[in-house]
């Protein structure tokens, strides 16, 4: 096996690790647990990061060289990276540790997904014409970002839910006028932090996401319009990008104009993930247009 | 009238209208968007097609009503401004200068500070410490009982919402300069040929571009797998006979002339001649004659004539096959298919003549899309602004002060409050380190 593939099977059962570690500490409601999958994380992502260059140098060594986005086992693997990355910045911006267990399970998702499943190319392979691009590259990059900050936005809603049912009277009825209630942080022993922190910190994961999504589909336009003389084509993947980033749209007017809250932001978080699922997978795998080389 | 503004005015319809879009979209990725009719027929069934066509789901984005859903879009998108706007306007002055007690102590983020100087000197050293984070200072009350102070910034935060949703106008609007006013089409253009005909997609319309495009070479170079790494045509303008501009065009690097794009879409072969034998059967004689693809050419000492019309890469499994048509005076031209590789197929036949090929020569065609959109530089600037303006809209917030400085007997009393447009956790903690600091600056100088 060639060492960028060994290195990322190995991180694979890393990021188990860290998802089981934060499982654990929620489970146990121990901190502890916790603060080891933290650093398991951390050592997942800079193991990946290695991993990730080696491939990009060895792509070099072939005579291909391009940077390791361009098939379906590298955006995956770029994928699981953008959401350990986005997660552990979160995770270090804001000392909270209870979130861990859906980023860091989507990640050895996909990772596993990526290397163990027979219908994933994993070699390097070359680059037809079109997609020899630096706008393309930054496409990449910006719309993984944005979808990374989603996925982890998606276990914070679904946090949300979860503490909302488990002290259902301190719930803020996704209504701005029960806003500033102070809930018992404690809640019933679990180390979540309560459902306004969790709220908050989901709108500041979907700007986020938001603010990059928008990059990611305009950076794409440029793209095709300098390979294909379009910057829009209404292609299955372009149109669900936009559709995802139209989910997103309104869920930040309902908030910040109708003063939606609490449990309608969560599942609108949760419709809006499911949205950028389907724009990765589901379109590779039933629809077809310009991005089907992915399926490749 | 009233009704109609009120309808346009909500963010209701405009949540409304976003999932609208969303959700309608999804036929066009379900649907495919550029079938036959027949096609549609065969897989949705008659009952299907004739929904769809009734939806006109076979181009839906274009639709009448899609379009009719941007429209609305548009119409509440400019309402809304129109309503609000004035409002922001208001809310980006100070309307209301006073600063009592009362009103300070109402807001949600508020200290009081106690201060060893007096009035004055407290007020220079407030102003010092807040001047650095809130550079629009106002005194708006200055007497020998107390200052009134309010500190502000940020105020064009408020205003960033309105550019997010003027660049979406922006983009729309050349969307809209491009469709009326542009063309996207290919041209095919065979190596050392030139032609100045485009054929515009979906409709087929033809398009004569006021000068020519000329295909010097074309070139393509492949991986070892049998993948294309990269092709090359070597384009010239020719523009009253005399060329005017040359560029080598590949995949992401086109040609631009007066507006035009010409981007390297696909390439393929076709049939530029062949070389072939005819035998007379009675006497043995060979000739051998070369033929130019779709060019008439005598058999010399005969009064046939020959034209090569057409080559087919496998006929019915046969292989590569010419399409020959042969023209005698006075009688019907007729045509054979003559098999390349049988040589002694029965039917390689023309006229009185057994026909075998030599050679058959093919020339690279250049496959060129062709687009002018004048509307693409509104677009571009619609998406740069529209993405500033979100990170700002985002991360940017208007936040005041308002400060009562009291004279207090010794010395003198600071109340402060603040208030934001939004985000206000992290306003809070800036909030926090502030009056920290005020308190410091005030005791280091007591
Ligand atoms: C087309 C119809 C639309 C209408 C009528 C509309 C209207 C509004 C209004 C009235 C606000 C509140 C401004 C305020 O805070 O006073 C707002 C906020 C906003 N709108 Fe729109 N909008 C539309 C479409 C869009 C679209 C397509 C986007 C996508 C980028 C968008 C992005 C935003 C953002 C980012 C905010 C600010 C949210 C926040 O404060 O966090 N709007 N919109």
């Amino acid at each position: 096996m060639i060492l960028n593939s060994l290195i990322l099977s190995i991180v694979t059962f890393v990021y188990m690790g860290a998802a089981v570690l934060y499982l654990a500490s929620i489970t146990f409601k121990k901190e502890f647990f916790a603060r080891i999958g933290s650093v398991v994380l951390l050592i997942g992502w800079l193991g990946q990061s290695v991993g990730i260059i080696l491939r990009w140098v060895e792509s070099y060594k072939l005579g291909i060289g391009h940077a390791p986005l361009s098939n379906l086992y590298e955006s995956l693997v770029f994928g699981a990276w953008a959401i350990a990355l986005i997660y552990l910045i979160l995770e270090w911006r804001t000392k909270v540790r209870s979130l861990g267990v859906f980023p860091a399970a989507c990640a050895f998702l996909a990772m596993a997904y990526a290397s163990f499943s027979k219908s994933v190319e994993s070699a390097i392979q070359p680059l037809v014409p079109a997609l020899k691009s630096n706008w393309l590259i930054a496409h990449v990059i910006t719309c993984f970002l944005g979808y990374a900050a989603f996925a982890v936005s998606c276990g914070i809603s679904i946090a949300y839910l979860i503490k909302a049912r488990n002290n259902p009277s301190r719930e803020a009825a996704g209504n701005k006028n029960k806003r500033g209630r102070k809930p018992d942080g404690a809640g019933r022993g679990i180390v979540l932090p309560d459902i306004h922190t969790l709220d908050e910190l989901n709108y500041q994961t979907i700007m986020f996401g938001f603010l990059l999504l928008t990059v990611g589909i305009i950076t794409g336009s440029v793209w095709a319009n300098k390979a294909w003389g379009n910057y829009w084509s209404w292609d299955p993947k372009e149109t669900w990008s936009l559709i995802t980033w139209l989910v997103y749209a309104a869920l930040l007017h309902t908030r910040a104009v109708r003063g939606w809250r609490g449990k309608k932001i969560a599942w609108f978080g949760i419709i809006g993930f499911a949205c950028v699922l389907f724009t990765y997978f589901g379109v590779n795998f039933w629809l077809s247009g310009l991005h089907s080389y992915a399926t490749k | 009238m009233q009704k109609v503004y009120n309808f346009f005015a909500s963010i209701k319809l405009t949540v409304v209208l976003l999932l609208v879009l969303a959700a309608t979209s999804i036929f066009g990725t379900v649907i495919p968007q550029d079938w036959q009719p027949f096609q549609y027929q065969q897989h949705f069934g008659d009952l299907g097609y004739r929904l769809i066509r009734f939806f006109s789901l076979t181009d839906m984005y274009h639709s009448w009503w899609f379009q009719l859903l941007l429209s609305f879009l548009v119409v509440n998108l400019l309402v809304c401004t129109f309503k609000r706007l004035p409002k922001t306007m208001k809310l980006m002055r100070i309307t209301n200068p006073t600063i009592s007690r009362e009103r300070i102590e109402k807001m949600r983020i508020h200290e009081s500070i106690k201060s060893q100087l007096s009035l004055d000197a407290t007020l220079e050293r407030v102003t010092e410490t807040i001047k650095k984070g809130f550079p629009r200072l106002h005194v708006v009350h200055s007497d020998d009982t107390f200052k009134g102070l309010i500190a502000e910034k940020g105020r064009y935060s408020r205003f960033a919402v309105y550019v997010v949703h003027f660049s979406i106008l922006l983009v729309f609007a050349g969307a809209l300069i491009g469709s009326f006013t542009g063309f996207n089409g290919f041209m095919n253009i065979n190596e050392g040929a030139d032609s100045n005909v485009v054929v515009t997609f979906g409709k087929r319309k033809m398009i004569e571009l006021p000068f020519k495009v000329r295909c010097d070479r074309f070139l393509v170079s492949f991986y070892k797998t049998g993948q294309p790494k990269d092709y090359v045509s070597k384009l010239s303008i020719i523009r009253d006979g005399r060329v005017v501009e040359r560029k080598d065009v590949r995949v992401n690097d086109p040609l631009r002339y007066q507006g035009i794009s010409f981007f390297q879409a696909n390439y393929g072969t076709n049939l530029k001649g062949a070389d072939i034998t005819l035998v007379d059967p009675k006497t043995g004689k060979r000739l051998k004659v070369k033929l130019p693809y779709r060019d008439v050419v005598k058999i010399p000492g005969t009064l046939f004539r020959l034209e090569l019309v057409d080559f087919k890469e496998n006929l019915s499994g046969f292989g590569p096959a010419l399409g020959v048509m042969i023209f005698k005076k006075g009688s019907d031209p007729t045509g054979s298919w003559i098999l390349v590789n049988f040589p002694n197929f029965h039917g390689n036949l023309l006229g009185p003549y057994k026909v075998s090929v030599d050679s058959v020569q093919k020339r690279y065609y250049t496959g060129l899309q062709v687009k002018k959109d004048p509307g693409v530089w509104v677009v571009w600037l619609g998406c740069t602004l529209l993405l500033i303006a979100i990170a700002l809209t985002f991360y940017t917030s208007h936040r005041r002060l308002w400060i009562r400085i009291e004279a207090a007997n010794p010395g003198s009393v600071v109340h402060i409050a603040g208030n934001c447009s939004k985000n206000r956790g992290a306003f809070k903690k800036e909030f926090e380190t502030l009056t920290r600091d005020i308190r410091e600056s005030l005791k280091k100088a007591g």
